[in-house]
């Protein structure tokens, strides 16, 4: 009898194995860390990123470590993105034009950009008050050009940003 | 504009309660068996590829022009990491998942609970913070090390799109796919991969959001749009689709409904394969756009790279050219105060433009000069925007 293409023979086997590990790690009383293992290994023979990123939401894996550190700094979702890579856009954590544009929604870019510019240089004269954070306050000749343009184009949103960014704002 | 701040060891307090909040949340969203083996072995069937404003999904695929030129577009970072870094990170990683701590906790389900394990074990606790700080530093590199692989299973994904025809590009910048578009006019399908948030903004390789209105005035050869990315309907909303489908077939996908307690309104790359549905499907024959209004920009000189909006909404873009005319829908005029908008598309340095001249024509009144009005930044060596407005010379 003439035997099976190897190839398929190894992808039936890793099926069959898979599927009932599978099975096995869902519906067996075991904990979450240990089904993690058990699907890890399982999936690893058919399938490889994609399963294992699987693997980390359905076992302890991704919940006994990862998740603490998301935890600790309220970010779960980032937790969700690294387990199943999803194109789910975050704000990067720092970035400060980025910050405004999702503080005042409608902002054009470029008048972000340069509010962002406008903090950082003053940033650099700034020392970090005692929680490590930086005031920040701009003068009204700082944001004139901005405000004038916004008189302009958006007057309700020139007056928000006239009242907040004169004040004390916080930037890390 | 409030910062977060990172404490180096976590209060234990604060500690329990995000960590069981957590754990609350991931309880919830347990796959099935049955999902369980689609996620495992027939990912694509996570989505249906699905066509704006078409009842039925999609018209007969096999319509579709063998000849056409179709590009997909991915707008991913691929980003560089040290990778001793990461190293270090997984290795502490893996002593911490044995630490008797890690395991209590992973069977804890109440505040008291939480607390007394941590009181019991203030030595496995310091361990984790320690690990957690180490953690904390490796961010960067952990985040680019999966960004680079999110990107590798796209291009893993897009080989089967590859084997029907389709080029694959990678543009830093939303401009670079605009440019393209405009520069290559006999593309006939596209292909966006990007990120998205959950108000419908589209992300490019370079974290820049994607303009409003792109949708509105791409370059008329285009017959075919696919936008694969998160929370598709919010996406489509924000762009306006509803407007811009008179013109251009928009494809996008939708996650399964048994799928929903899972990924809620995000999409898995996984499943890209499932929009190989919409990469085959024919365009659909739509009426000719009908762009009778156009505006006329002039610069003194050939400088950067500009984004032209009016109302807000992207209309074309200036891409190292002295002039250009754009033509556009007359119906993007609106009704309030008419407001032409150009600045620089990217990088930090903004030199002033200047701009000579912006001239609106519409078939109503004819040619129109618009006050040109620049805006520059109080020390003046950055261009903030300069606005056209209808009323003449100032």
């Amino acid at each position: 009898m003439k035997s099976m293409n190897p190839s398929i023979k190894r992808r039936i086997s890793a099926l069959i194995l898979s599927t009932t590990l599978t099975f096995g790690a869902i519906s067996g009383p075991s904990p979450r860390a240990e089904a993690g293992v058990i699907v890890a290994a399982a999936s690893s023979l058919y399938v490889t990123i994609p399963a294992l990123a699987i693997a980390g939401m359905l076992g302890g894996f991704g919940t006994a470590v990862g998740s603490i550190y998301y935890a600790i700094d309220h970010r779960d979702k980032a937790w969700w993105a690294y387990a199943f890579f999803m194109l789910d856009a975050e704000l990067q954590s720092g970035n400060l034009q980025q910050n405004i544009e999702q503080r005042y929604p409608g902002i054009d870019s470029t008048v972000a950009a340069e509010i962002a510019k406008m903090v950082t240089e003053k940033a650099k004269e700034t020392a970090f008050n005692e929680k490590g954070l930086k005031e920040i306050m701009l003068s009204e000749a700082e944001l004139a050009p901005v405000i004038e343009l916004l008189a302009e184009t958006d007057p309700a949103l020139g007056q928000k940003l006239s009242n907040e960014l004169t004040r004390a704002t916080l930037v890390k | 504009m409030g910062a977060m701040a990172f404490g180096s060891t976590p209060d234990p307090e604060a500690f329990c309660r995000d960590y069981l909040a957590l754990r609350q949340k991931q309880s919830h969203s347990r796959p099935t068996p049955d999902q369980t083996l689609k996620l495992l072995f027939h990912p694509r069937s996570l989505i249906r590829a699905r066509q704006w404003d078409r009842p039925v999904p999609l018209l007969s695929p096999r319509d579709a022009d063998k000849t056409a030129r179709k590009v997909a577009y991915v707008m991913l970072k691929a980003p560089e990491w040290d990778d001793s870094v990461v190293r270090a990170v997984r290795e502490t990683q893996q002593r911490i998942r044995r630490l008797p701590i890690v395991q209590d906790l992973a069977r804890i389900e109440t505040l008291n609970a939480c607390r007394s394990v941590i009181k019991q074990d203030s030595f496995g606790y310091a361990r984790m913070s320690d690990y957690l700080d180490q953690f904390k530093n490796a961010e960067p590199h952990l985040e680019a090390k999966r960004q680079w692989e999110l990107r590798a299973l796209v291009e893993k994904k897009l080989a089967a799109f590859a084997r029907k025809g389709w080029e694959i590009r990678f543009p830093r910048t939303y401009f670079e796919f605009m440019s393209e578009l405009e520069r290559e006019r006999d593309i006939r399908e596209a292909m966006l991969i990007s990120h998205a948030d959950a108000d419908g903004k589209l992300y490019d390789a370079s974290g820049n959001a994607v303009p409003k209105g792109f949708l509105l005035n791409l370059p008329v050869n285009l017959g075919k749009l696919i936008l694969f990315s998160c929370h598709s309907e919010a996406v489509l909303n924000h762009y306006e689709a509803i407007q811009a489908s008179s013109t251009l077939d928009i494809h996008y996908p939708e996650l399964r409904d048994r799928l929903q307690n899972l990924y809620q309104t995000s999409i898995p790359v996984v499943a890209l394969r499932g929009m190989l549905v919409s990469a085959e499907a024919g365009i659909t024959t739509r009426s000719e756009p009908d762009r009778a209004c156009k505006l006329d920009v002039v610069l003194p000189e050939v400088s950067g790279r500009y984004e032209i909006l009016l109302q807000n909404r992207l209309i074309g873009i200036l891409d190292r050219a002295r002039e250009k005319s754009i033509p556009f829908d007359c119906s993007l005029l609106g009704s309030g105060k008419l407001i032409f908008k150009l600045h620089h598309a990217e990088g930090e340095s903004r030199p002033p433009p200047r701009v000579s001249e912006m001239r609106l024509t519409t078939p109503g009144s004819g040619m129109v000069p618009l006050r040109v009005k620049e805006f520059v930044s109080s020390d003046g060596t950055r261009h903030i925007q300069t606005i056209g407005t209808t009323g003449g010379h100032p």
